[in-house]
């Protein structure tokens, strides 16, 4: 919804709401690192960056199976098209704080750290990876629909509850409490507001 | 039969031939784009620099004073770089729309307001005034936007 909003701003020329909307993004995406860190088991670097064996086995062996055995959190193939979103997600991030339009006129809270040269390099890159980002998104979202469609496997609601219906040995997860997840976006928020408010110039 | 089928080609050729050369811009005008726009990058540039120092809350008045000096001699001279034939039928990328020679008037108030609106910048710059700066600085900037809006296409 914050990528919609992004778009939406950055076509409407509301420059300064798109800001506003990436300081949301950044506060996010921060989150999401931090919680591949210290968040629950199936969300962390290890649960998603799976080793490019791994990997390979699932495409091979049990990408069409439809009774390939299930994954509690993301697949190999998922997990890693999660890396690529969020590596993406941190280019738009870093290429929009410091970008700067053609005219000099509108820009990143920490453009004035670099040259117009750069700037214009940054903003241009910020809209490649915009469009990388889409990409990578709709193919998030087609391998989900390919989920519940040819594997008759939901994976929005696990992704939502955290609960799964689930066959044979039950897999041990580790749920991080929700006061540290609560914790960690705050930590994240504040962040974002010293970097932009207090680092930054707008 | 044969001979119908060389005229034929002949004539084709010559029409895109012509076409080719009526839609060709000249080296001069080529080199007004180019100058063109290679000014208001630095411009741009320019008003980059005034806009950070203005943003820090405590700017450098002599960034700020050469910036705003080198913007006022820029303004004064881009107008000379709208040759005629030098928007987008030149063949060459440029944003410049049709619009800037159909209504020429309407364009020439408007990089009037451009030309002023820059010296304004340097005049306060070059008093230091520091409150006359942003005051100018968001004149020029309203004098580039509005002229943008009407005159330049949007980015692709």
């Amino acid at each position: 919804m914050l990528i919609a909003a992004a778009w939406w701003t950055e076509k409407q020329r509301m420059l300064e709401e798109h800001r506003l909307v990436g300081y949301a993004l950044f506060s996010l995406v921060l989150f999401r690192f931090a919680w591949a860190l210290i968040g629950s088991s199936t969300s962390r670097f290890s649960a998603i960056l799976r080793s490019p064996a791994v990997v390979c086995r699932y495409a091979r062996h049990e990408f069409f199976r439809r009774d390939a055995a299930r994954h509690a959190g993301h697949n190999p193939v998922g997990g890693w098209s999660v890396g690529a979103m969020l590596l993406v997600l941190s280019a738009q991030i870093v290429s929009g704080l410091v970008a700067v339009d053609v005219d000099g006129l509108e820009s990143g809270p920490l453009s004035y750290l670099v040259s117009f040269d750069m700037g214009r390099l940054a903003s241009r890159l910020h809209a490649l990876t915009f469009n990388i980002l889409l990409v990578l998104i709709g193919l998030h979202v087609a391998a989900v629909v390919f989920h519940a469609l040819y594997k008759r496997d939901n994976l929005v609601m696990p992704m939502l509850s955290g609960l799964r219906r689930w066959e044979g040995e039950r897999p041990t997860l580790q749920f991080a409490p929700l006061s540290r997840a609560l914790a960690a976006l705050v930590a994240c928020v504040l962040i974002v507001w010293v970097l932009v408010k207090v680092v930054g110039r707008v | 039969m044969r001979l119908k089928m060389r005229t034929a080609a002949a004539t084709i050729a010559c029409a895109f031939g012509g076409g080719t050369l009526a839609f060709a811009a000249t080296p001069a005008i080529v080199s007004a784009i180019k100058a063109r726009q290679a000014n208001f990058k630095e411009i741009g540039g320019d008003f980059k620099a005034v806009g950070d120092e203005i943003k820090s809350g405590a700017p450098n008045l002599s960034a700020v004073r050469g910036a705003a000096h080198d913007l006022n001699q820029r303004a004064g001279g881009q107008a000379k770089y709208f040759v005629r034939s030098s928007g987008p039928d030149s063949g060459v990328k440029t944003r410049a729309l049709p619009a800037i020679w159909s209504d020429a008037a309407g364009f020439a108030k408007m990089n009037g307001d451009f030309v002023r609106a820059a010296a304004g910048l340097d005049a306060a710059a070059q008093k230091g005034d520091v409150a006359g700066l942003v005051a100018a600085r968001s004149t020029l900037g309203m004098a580039c936007k509005g002229c943008h809006e009407k005159y330049r296409a949007q980015e692709d």
